[in-house]
């Protein structure tokens, strides 16, 4: 009896949110979201951020595919780039202005954690650090190293 | 306005206060450098010995409301008064002074660094390069024995007692510069009983009491938590120093002065204990803080603003005969009361564009270093799990109700 109870539940965790849960949790949390695409395992919505009270309002595509897993756009605008900068920061594509939220090697997000509670707070925050960013050019959110800057601290430091 | 706007904005204004200080490390030496200065005036062979001298600090100084040089590097002013309780019987104003004089340029190095012409009323010792100050000193004689209100803290007692502060200076211009010998007729001067005055409009419930004689201590405490009123004054010097900058139009020489604006801003400071709150009343009442009295020698209404230790003195009698210094100052506070208001108004401009707005009223350094610590504040407030996401809005903060931003590292395509 106890090994059948391991195995289902790890079999659960293998599994992961389906789709529809996924998108049930969004909708708790931003019940004005607009649904652009559902189907089957996938699912395209738009949602509204806006970090602080000072900050602008973005919109942020979300896309969710429960065997490649979630992408992230802001979308409907395009976003600036600080004076001193090239490209955005933590993104995966400059263009599609596709954010990257947090470290797969330390699976800080995987298929068996919701969205609502991770990468959504995570794309907030995004945003406020992305107009500090826009000031000085420099990333105050923490994650890996953008600019080098790590390494050109230590190499004066030795 | 929402709280965490407010929030927001006053977590922006303490960071950007707390750039406006000198360094701990100017600060120390200036204290330093008065010490050895008192050393000098109460060596075994000084004239002045009789009448214990003492050095204290005035001014910004004294009150906490120093603001760090617009331009890096250049020079502070630190206000003293070297204080006697006595005086020999046959001095006269030029003779203190000269005293003093005498007693500082005694020690070769003093003697190096005093500024020639001497001032109206004070002596300027200028320090090395790498000090970045210098320093007036005010020779000047108590009108009473007054220790004993220094020890009186700030909770007790009227204002009434502040006269008993009253110090009598000398003054070059004052037509008995060469033959007053009885020094309760040479010009008063009250910069302690100021100080009595403004800490009691400074400080809240919240502060513990000090005394005067804590205020002026030689050795205190820098990083002591500073007051809203302090912030507030310094905020309001740095947005003076910026309009009437060395590189903007203006004729320097009638900018908007120091004990003006620490003086409206204190009258109508309201005890808010958040420098945002402090600030926008503090502006929004500056205005209403300025009498009128008509003149009838002149047949004109002239402005007043009053000493609140001596109501004979005008702060704004310049303005009567120097247009350009009333003109000035309404001009300032014409600017001020917008920039302020924008402030106010900066929902859904965006982080950097309320970063932008406020570097052209505050200088740019100090402020992109303000929002920079507002940033790294925030970061830490999620690594520590404090900060939460709104539902339906995104918006972030430790008191909104929503998921706790789990810990998480923003990657890149380089990592």
């Amino acid at each position: 009896m106890g090994s059948s109870y391991i195995k289902s539940s790890k079999q659960a965790r293998k599994k992961g949110f389906s789709a529809n849960k996924q998108l049930e949790k969004i909708k708790e949390l931003f019940p004005n979201m607009k649904v652009i695409k559902i189907k089957g395992n996938l699912f395209e919505v738009e949602i509204k951020l806006k970090p602080t009270p000072v900050s602008k309002a973005y919109d942020v595509k979300i896309c969710f595919d429960k065997y490649s897993g979630v992408d992230i756009y802001v979308i409907n605008e395009k976003l600036e780039v600080a004076a001193n900068r090239k490209t955005l920061p933590h993104v995966y594509s400059h263009l599609e202005q596709k954010l990257c939220l947090y470290s797969w090697k330390k699976r800080q997000w995987t298929k068996e954690k919701l969205i609502s509670s991770t990468i959504i707070p995570w794309a907030s925050e995004w945003l406020e650090f992305y107009e500090l960013w826009l000031i000085s050019g420099k990333w105050l959110g923490g994650g890996h190293d953008e600019y080098g800057e790590y390494v050109e601290k230590k190499s004066i430091e030795d | 306005m929402r709280i965490e706007h407010k929030d927001l904005l006053n977590r922006i204004l303490e960071f950007l206060g707390g750039e406006l200080d000198i360094t701990k490390t100017q600060f120390e030496s200036a204290v330093k450098s008065y010490q050895a200065l008192a050393e000098q005036l109460t060596k075994d062979n000084s004239a002045l010995l009789p009448y214990k001298p003492e050095i204290l600090p005035q001014g910004s100084f004294m009150l906490g409301t120093m603001v760090k040089p617009v331009v890096e590097g250049s020079k502070l002013d630190v206000d003293l008064v070297c204080q006697l309780i006595n005086k020999n019987a046959s001095w006269t104003q030029y003779d203190l002074k000269q005293k003093v004089g005498n007693q500082i340029k005694d020690n070769k190095t003093y003697e190096k660094m005093i500024k020639k012409p001497e001032g109206r009323r004070c002596w300027t010792l200028i320090y090395a390069e790498d000090s970045n100050y210098h320093m007036d000193i005010l020779p000047c004689i108590v009108d009473s024995n007054y220790n004993i209100v220094f020890e009186k803290s700030f909770s007790n007692a009227e204002l009434k007692d502040a006269d008993e502060l009253a110090i009598r200076i000398t003054d070059r211009e004052d037509i008995g510069y060469n033959y007053t010998t009885n020094h309760l007729v040479w010009l008063k001067s009250n910069p302690f009983g100021y100080a009595k005055w403004f800490f009691r409009r400074a400080i809240i419930n919240s502060t513990r009491f000090i005394s005067l004689k804590e205020a002026i201590e030689p050795i205190r405490d820098f990083d002591k938590e500073k007051l809203p009123l302090q912030r507030v004054v310094q905020i309001l010097k740095r947005h003076r120093d910026i309009m009437f900058s060395e590189n903007s139009d203006y004729d320097l020489d009638h900018k908007p002065i120091s004990i003006i604006i620490t003086t409206l801003a204190a009258k109508s400071y309201d005890k808010e204990d958040n420098i945002l709150d402090a600030l926008v009343n503090a502006v929004g009442n500056m205005r209403g803080e300025i009498k009128e009295k008509y003149n009838p020698e002149t047949g004109k209404i002239e402005k007043i603003i009053e000493n609140p230790v001596n109501s004979e003195e005008n702060f704004a009698d310049k303005w009567v005969k120097e247009d350009k210094k009333r003109e000035y100052f309404y001009e300032w506070l014409n600017k001020l009361e917008e920039d302020i208001a924008s402030i106010i108004s900066s929902d859904g401009i965006g982080l950097n564009n309320l970063q932008k707005s406020m570097s052209s009223q505050f200088g740019n350094s100090i402020t992109e270093k303000a929002f920079i610590n507002y940033g790294n504040q925030n970061r830490i407030l999620t690594e520590t799990g404090k900060r939460k996401m709104e539902a339906g809005t995104g918006l972030l903060g430790a008191t909104v109700s929503g998921p706790i931003i789990k810990k998480h590292d923003f990657e890149g395509l380089n990592g």
